[in-house]
């Protein structure tokens, strides 16, 4: 079963995330904000990170950052976020994320993003 | 080389040489006879001498030879020696010999017969005397011989000795003599020479006298004679004239001369003469061509300053110092219309300025025709002074008019006595034009000055900074704005400033020099037609953003320079970042709530769902809607507030019934206690009704939202000096320090997990402060972290002449606390007010649980409770429980209520006071005041 960790600073959105990956039957955990993810992904491995962009105190970026370099070679990340300029998207893939969706998503489109990266 | 003339055998010269010489001869004549006789006289006693001396010699030898010869005779008689008989005979010849010279001596008479009677001797001697001695001595007969010598012999040997001796006595007694002589001749000779010199020494004294007379008065006449053609006087030269000699040539040679001198003097005097007119005249030229230059210089001056000066009062102030020099005016004003300046002489600024305003129409309108003119009238007994005869004024009115035929500035010149003549009114009327000219050439400099000053005043006022730089890269010209953004005050603004220094100033100054440097090397060096404009920041002192504008500035084709126009853009930046932090915000909080409504919204129509997580779900899409749709207001009414357009119905209102009414709203909150506490005696403000409920429920929804845990949320409302105050007190999350400061600037939240957690907008303190500043109030944060928030804010009261005594209120209110549980909110602010109205503070609740729990906080004289006050909780049950429990068991108790009285109720719970309902507010204030 496919671990996947969702960071989100807003409940509601991880419970839509939650909602919406839920008959696909994967092992969902979560973080509210950028520091429980890293504490997370030191603890425990995950085959998929969907990343908020816009947090308190850490951002979605500064979370990549702050990542080891085999966790983020290994694992794909996922970004959600309400930036949907192209610039900002050039950033983010700039930094090695592999997915990118902006706010506000579909769920049939990210469950079958989501199912897509697992499958590869 | 003067030949001697005839008239010179007369000549002092020559008299000299004939006295002299006649001198010299009879002083040689004398002095050659004279010794002529004294040779003769010593020479006849020099022979006279010498024959003596001879004769003596003579003697003295006869006799040594005549001692001889007896000498020897007796020798050779003795001794028979042959020797002594040829001396003898030696003797006897030598003695012949002398007496031979004896004889041809002079000889006396006695002399003679000694003579003869030697003669005899000898002869005697040598032929008897001898022979018988002879043979006598040859035989030996001495006796013989003694008888022969003594015979005879003897007596002439005697005889002669005694002559020989009383010759010598005779002779040197001659010798004598004649010594004695010759000395008496020399004595005699020596003062005959004396006298002879006497003589000549007399003879010369006279003749020199002489030579001195004829010599010495001829020149001392001619001294006087110099010294009287010296002093002028008349000359007398006597006889001196008629003299042949040298002073008579020089006396008429003298004379003569003074003749040629007093010619000549007379000529002399003749062209002094002229000379002395000539120098009058020349005296009298050299006088005009003084007065001429003066003229030249005073005229060139005027010249000078017509030309220079850039002063209008300087100008016209010269032009009648000029004026007054040439024409000398006793009184003038020159008034000059154009720049409203004139100069005075002879009247004071107040008598010249009435002049010139009364100048009269008709004098203009002659001035007009004419040009100038002068008006002669017999002077004022004032004008007169102290003179007799009646004199005559001479008014002269001359005037300027420019291109437009405009009058443009008048002379009024008094003389008095003296007329004007033509010439001087020409020359003076020429002069006004030309200065008209100067002066119309002042009033362009004036013109341009001012609006070069005005260019000057626009540039330095600009917001802008201006920078004005060469073809060469050198700043020709900056305004002060630029000083000021770029901070270019340590390059002086005087002189322009080489390119080198300006640009290393900024590529010191800017954060991005290479690229700032680029753009401004690249708009020096190109030209170009459109504005180019670059970026750049500052960091001197503060970050200053400044876009940079460089236009060309063209001269024809050529360009001869830059302008860059500097704007000082940090204002809108910050703007700008505030306003893309605004929309990054904005865009995540729409974003967020949208997500939840698209995505649970597709969850339902795209997948088959149990009826509850349905319902769960619709629930969330409502609730991030209605979140949505609060974003959305919050967003636009700021927006309206800020740029003016939001609309205040100002109406008097009382406050606190509107703090009545929103606390009443939140009365179902679960775990808040939102209550009021009014200590507040006037409660009117002006205010927009709909605003003030936005405000009140913006603050206490904050003060809710940032204190999750729950607890008391207070709303006080207090009189202060001449305006209500309100605060709001939470028991939440509170505020950093350094977050308060930033809590009322525009699009700023704080951004932290908690406060994220809880959301916002971040707009809530800003239209707050925006209403609070519209009704002319205050609004502040005071807060701990983690020990809640308070936030206060003032409404200047209606009537705004009532001011408090802030200890009155304080001691009056302190401990006279009543609580009013009631959810009638007309019934309960009634109440309040008849409360308040006696000194009392009313702590209103709406919900019996909080109300019970707020009596532990606060000492109260009284409660007020209502029966019918909710499901969950009655006003019986409220009392029940403040009876039950310790700390307000012996609590005054006040029931309002429109049901009846319960009597055993009211007995059971020591109930003070049923009141039902309606009852006169004043019954329930009655009860405390007693």
């Amino acid at each position: 079963m496919a671990r996947i960790l969702v960071v989100d600073d807003e409940e509601i959105l991880r419970m839509l995330i939650r909602e919406t990956l839920e008959d696909l039957e994967f092992d969902i955990d979560e973080a509210e904000d950028g520091e429980e993810a890293l504490k997370k992904m030191m603890e425990s491995s995950y085959d998929l990170m969907i990343l908020d962009y816009m947090m308190p105190n850490l951002t979605g970026i500064e979370v990549i950052e702050l990542l080891p370099q085999e966790i983020k070679m290994s694992m794909p990340i996922l970004m959600l976020t309400a930036k949907s300029q192209e610039s900002d998207r050039q950033k983010v893939f700039d930094l090695g994320v592999d997915y990118f969706m902006s706010k506000p998503f579909s769920p049939i489109k990210l469950m079958n993003l989501v199912e897509d990266i697992l499958n590869d | 080389m003067i030949k001697s003339t005839p008239l010179l055998n007369k000549s002092i010269r020559s008299q000299f040489f004939k006295m002299l010489l006649f001198l010299v001869v009879s002083f040689l004549i004398i002095i050659a006879a004279f010794l002529v006789v004294v040779n003769a006289s010593q020479n006849a006693l020099q022979q006279k001498r010498e024959q003596m001396y001879e004769k003596s010699m003579l003697v003295d030898e006869l006799e040594e030879n005549f001692n001889g010869i007896f000498f020897r005779a007796r020798g050779y008689y003795a001794f028979q020696n042959e020797q002594e008989l040829k001396l003898l005979y030696e003797n006897l010849e030598k003695f012949e010999v002398l007496l031979q010279q004896f004889s041809q001596l002079d000889l006396t008479e006695e002399e003679r017969g000694l003579y003869n009677e030697l003669v005899d001797f000898h002869y005697n001697y040598k032929t008897v005397t001898l022979p018988k001695g002879l043979s006598f001595a040859k035989m030996g007969d001495y006796e013989a011989l003694r008888e022969l010598s003594n015979s005879g012999a003897n007596d002439l040997v005697n005889k002669f000795i005694a002559y020989t001796k009383s010759y010598k006595k005779k002779t040197d007694h001659s010798l004598n003599q004649i010594f004695s002589k010759t000395v008496e001749q020399g004595q005699l000779f020596t003062f005959i020479s004396l006298m002879i010199s006497g003589l000549i020494l007399l003879f010369v004294g006279v003749i020199l006298r002489r030579v001195l007379n004829n010599m010495i008065r001829p020149i001392e006449q001619l001294t006087l004679a110099t010294n009287a053609l010296a002093s002028g006087k008349s000359i007398d030269l006597g006889n001196l004239v008629q003299k042949e000699d040298e002073l008579g040539i020089l006396a008429n040679s003298f004379l003569k001369m003074i003749l040629s001198i007093q010619d000549k003097e007379e000529v002399l005097t003749t062209q002094n003469e002229e000379l002395l007119a000539q120098q009058d005249e020349l005296q009298e030229n050299q006088l005009q061509l003084q007065n001429s230059l003066n003229y030249l210089e005073k005229y060139n001056q005027l010249n000078h300053v017509l030309t220079f000066t850039l002063n209008k009062q300087k100008l016209i102030d010269n032009l009648h110092n000029y004026l007054n020099d040439i024409y000398q005016y006793d009184t003038s004003v020159l008034y000059w219309m154009e720049g409203n300046v004139y100069a005075t002489k002879g009247l004071s600024h107040q008598s010249a300025a009435a002049l010139v305003e009364n100048f009269g129409m008709d004098k203009q309108a002659r001035l007009k025709q004419e040009k100038s003119f002068v008006i002669t009238r017999q002077l004022t007994a004032n004008e007169k002074g102290i003179a007799q005869e009646s004199y005559y004024a001479y008014d002269l009115y001359s005037s300027v008019f420019n291109s437009k035929r405009e009058l443009v500035a008048i002379l009024m010149a008094t003389r008095e006595g003296h007329p004007h003549n033509d010439r001087d009114i020409d020359s003076l009327n020429g002069l006004l034009n030309r200065v008209s000219i100067a002066f119309e050439r002042i009033l362009m400099y004036e013109e341009v000055e001012k609006s070069r000053t005005l260019n000057q005043t626009i540039i330095d006022n600009v917001n802008e900074g201006i920078q004005l730089v060469s073809a060469t890269g050198d700043t020709v010209l900056i305004n002060r704005a630029l000083c000021g953004i770029v901070n270019l005050l340590n390059l002086t603004t005087e002189s322009s400033i080489p390119k080198k220094d300006w640009l290393q100033h900024f590529q010191k100054c800017s954060a991005q020099p290479d690229e700032l440097i680029e753009f401004l090397e690249a708009s020096i060096m190109e030209s170009f037609e459109e504005t180019r404009k670059c970026r750049y920041c500052m960091t001197a002192e503060h970050e200053i953003f400044v876009e940079v504008y460089a236009t060309c500035l063209f001269d024809g084709q050529e360009k001869v320079g830059t302008i860059f126009v500097h704007r000082d853009i940090t204002r809108e930046y910050e703007v700008d970042q505030m306003k893309s932090e605004l929309v990054s915000t904005v865009s995540h909080e729409l974003r967020t709530p949208l997500s939840s409504v698209l995505g649970f919204t597709e969850l339902l129509l795209t997948k088959n769902i149990k009826p509850e997580r349905q319902n769960k779900y619709i629930d969330t899409i409502h609730r991030e809607a209605v979140r949505l749709t609060n974003l959305i207001n919050d967003f636009l009414d700021l927006q309206r507030m800020e740029s003016g357009k939001q609309q205040y119905n100002m109406e008097t209102l009382q406050l606190n019934e509107i703090a009545f009414e929103i606390v009443n709203r939140f009365r179902h909150e679960q775990k808040h206690n939102v209550h009021l506490i009014d200590k507040a005696r006037e409660v009117y403000v002006n205010a927009d009704q709909d605003r003030l409920v936005q405000l009140f429920i913006n603050l206490i929804g904050n003060a809710i939202k940032f204190s999750p845990q729950g607890g008391d949320v207070e709303i006080l409302l207090e009189n202060k000096n001449n305006s209500i105050q309100v605060s709001i007190k939470d028991e939440g999350i509170g505020i950093s320090k350094q977050d308060i400061a930033q809590l009322f600037q525009k699009f700023k939240r704080i951004d932290n997990s908690l406060r994220r957690k809880i959301g916002g907008t971040g707009l809530g303190l800003s239209i707050c402060r925006e209403i609070i500043l519209k009704h002319e109030g205050e609004i502040w944060i005071e807060s701990e972290e983690g020990q809640g928030t308070t936030v206060y804010f003032t409404l200047p009261l209606a009537n705004n002449t009532i001011t408090f005594d802030e200890e009155d209120v304080m001691e009056d209110s302190n401990g006279l606390n009543i609580m009013l549980v009631e959810d009638d909110l007309s019934l309960a602010l009634l109440l309040s007010e008849e409360l308040k109205s006696k000194g009392f503070t009313v702590i209103h609740h709406h919900d019996p649980k909080k109300a019970f729990e707020d009596t532990l906080n606060t000492p109260l004289l009284g409660i007020v409770i209502d029966i019918m006050l909710g499901e969950e909780m009655s006003g019986w049950d409220l009392v029940r429980a403040l009876r039950e429990r310790e700390h307000t068991k012996e609590i005054p108790i006040i029931i309002s209520s429109a049901l009846d009285e319960v009597k055993e109720m009211v007995d059971q719970f020591q109930i003070k006071k049923y009141l039902t309902k309606p009852y006169p507010p004043e019954e329930i204030s009655k009860l405390f005041v007693k």
